[in-house]
């Protein structure tokens, strides 16, 4: 039977096309991905960052072939195939996984060993915290229906304010000058976010706004925004980013079966169960 | 703030882990906060002890921190490590998340002539699987730990449920076990096989409270005995848990973070009646991800 989200568009488009284009043919390491999934799009970033020769396998996540099954039981994407029977899944592992293995594939993403242990760990809390706070709280807003509670409302206004909240505890956290998290390189913490911070565009599209202040409006989050404003510009102009982004008519209708509630992923049921990401 | 009856909480370490708070009482630049009853301090406390690594243990009431502990860590929860920042003595950073310490520790303190092998493969694939089960054990095995212990009658899943989930996840970490030994009785008995590493330790400090389970759930843990288990690939997977069962809860930094049995069993009487007002707790029941 044929899934409700299995008509989503087939493959990527735009600048994104051009990137699957480029990495096609046969190698060793190959990436199981959904175009449209920004889970895929940490792992893409990081392997077009370091220019690290892969293969891009695009991969339906509702008619999910044999091969990925193989190598990830779980069937999610991204799914990494290291060497044939070796798979590795979870974005933030897989990103962690690139980085040790191509040591001489600059850039680095995390502070090195024996370097600054410190820096690193805490860079691999902030990365924890986009995970288990800023992603589940985009998806409760996103997947919000004000029509089904009396006091509607008031509980999106709530839903807004606690991810505006986790964007400013996260850009408070920011290196002051930056301009990306860590200081002036991107890294694994900018990386995790960044695909869900050019994705915003959904609650103007759907939720009546997200309703970030406008410079001069921030009262006393003023410097916080103006910090947040100057990564987003940062990372948003970013290659990596754009490479690895389609057309933007073609998320609309994924992101819409969010909006409505109605798409039947694996991290919408969650959201739904008031769990947090699979 | 709700206030809540901590006058049965047993306030600090009790045997083994009384002995061994008392040696790390003294003042020392590296700090572990912790609470004696917490499962998630006892992963860094282990790895404190597995790598012979030198710090003062501080307890902290969870339920009324001190305002110095507050100041390190506004989020208030623990393990909390203060680290020293270097050439400023007496100035601590933070650091927070349970896993996050524990790789912390293993990186920092890397040197494998004075602090033992590293508990962390080199390879980088290796290295990447093993975050991948540690990862299993945090999002699958833990919560499902919590959901089990926490049942009422009230609840609208049923303990039947519960446990089933529990022990499911619990035979997918010990499949892969099986699936990465060459078979036969000579496997493990740690995750990796001979090697002691992260995932062991992540683990173990819920396997010593699964007889808290067993003590305030009816039906207990569930557990098969061994030729009990009604199938030859069942009779492999339980006969493999029991050798990694036997091994951790005999690795000499459990026994040394442990506090007598009774003392928990107290501990726990408010998750099993769900009463606890604990961040773990709170999250389990609005199935949330733990804090």
């Amino acid at each position: 039977m044929s899934h409700p989200d299995a008509d989503l568009h087939p493959v990527a488009t735009g600048l994104a096309k051009t990137t699957v284009d480029e990495h096609a043919s046969e190698q060793p390491l190959k990436l199981f991905a959904g175009w449209f999934c920004p889970f895929v799009q940490r792992v893409w970033i990081t392997l077009e960052e370091k220019r690290i020769p892969y293969q891009y396998v695009e991969i339906n996540p509702y008619r999910k072939g044999p091969e990925l099954l193989r190598a990830n039981p779980r069937g999610l994407v991204p799914t990494l195939l290291v060497a044939p029977g070796k798979a590795l899944y979870e974005s933030t592992v897989l990103c962690e996984y690139l980085e040790d293995h191509y040591p001489d594939c600059a850039p680095r993403i995390l502070p090195e060993i024996g370097k600054d242990d410190y820096a690193r760990a805490k860079a691999r809390i902030w990365t924890d915290y986009v995970t288990s706070r800023v992603v589940p709280a985009y998806y409760r807003l996103l997947q919000f229906q004000p029509s089904r509670h009396a006091d509607g409302e008031k509980r999106i206004e709530e839903l807004r304010r606690e991810l505006r909240g986790n964007l400013l505890e996260f850009a408070r956290e920011m290196d002051p000058r930056g301009p990306f998290f860590l200081g002036p390189d991107l890294g694994l913490v900018d990386i995790v976010i960044v695909p869900w911070a050019v994705r915003l565009w959904v609650f103007e599209e759907f939720k009546g706004g997200l309703h970030i202040p406008e410079p001069g409006q921030g009262g006393s989050d003023e410097e916080t925004w103006a910090r947040w404003r100057k990564w987003l510009e940062a990372v948003s102009s970013r290659e990596s980013v754009d490479k690895t982004t389609s057309d933007f008519r073609h998320y609309l209708p994924i992101y819409k079966r969010y909006a409505d509630d109605v798409a039947q992923s694996e991290l919408a049921k969650a959201t739904k169960a008031g769990r947090g990401v699979p | 703030m709700a206030s809540v009856d901590t006058t049965e909480l047993p306030a600090h370490t009790t045997g083994l882990a009384a002995q061994l708070a008392g040696a790390h009482a003294a003042e020392h630049p590296l700090k572990l906060y912790g609470g004696w009853f917490c499962p998630f301090v006892q992963r860094s406390w282990m790895v404190l002890q597995e790598k012979r690594i030198p710090y003062q243990y501080v307890e902290v009431n969870p339920y009324s921190k001190a305002p110095e502990f507050l100041a390190l860590n506004p989020r208030g929860l623990v393990p909390t490590l203060g680290v020293p920042v270097d050439g400023q003595k007496g100035k601590k950073k933070p650091l927070y998340e349970s896993a996050i310490i524990c790789a912390y520790l293993d990186e920092e303190y890397g040197d494998e002539d004075r602090y033992g092998p590293g508990l962390l493969p080199e390879d980088a694939y290796d290295r990447a699987r093993c975050r991948l089960w540690i990862d299993h054990v945090g999002n699958k095995i833990i919560p499902g730990f919590y959901r089990f212990i926490q049942h009422t009658p009230e609840k609208e899943y049923s303990i039947e449920e519960a446990r089933s989930n529990f022990l499911g996840h619990i035979k997918t970490l010990v499949t892969e076990m099986l699936e990465n030994e060459s078979g036969g009785e000579g496997g493990g008995p740690w995750f990796l096989g001979e090697r002691f590493s992260l995932v062991d330790i992540m683990l173990a400090p819920w396997a010593k409270r699964l007889f808290l389970i067993d003590h305030y759930k009816p039906g207990g843990l569930g557990i098969p005995a061994a030729g009990q288990a009604g199938g030859d690939e069942e009779e492999k997977i339980w006969a493999r848990w029991r050798k990694w069962f036997d091994a951790i809860t005999s690795r000499q930094s459990v026994k040394d973070t442990w506090s007598d049995d009774e003392q928990y069993i107290v501990a726990y009487r408010r998750y099993a009646e769900d009463k606890t007002q604990s961040e773990v707790a709170k999250a389990t029941r609005k199935g949330e991800r733990l804090p």
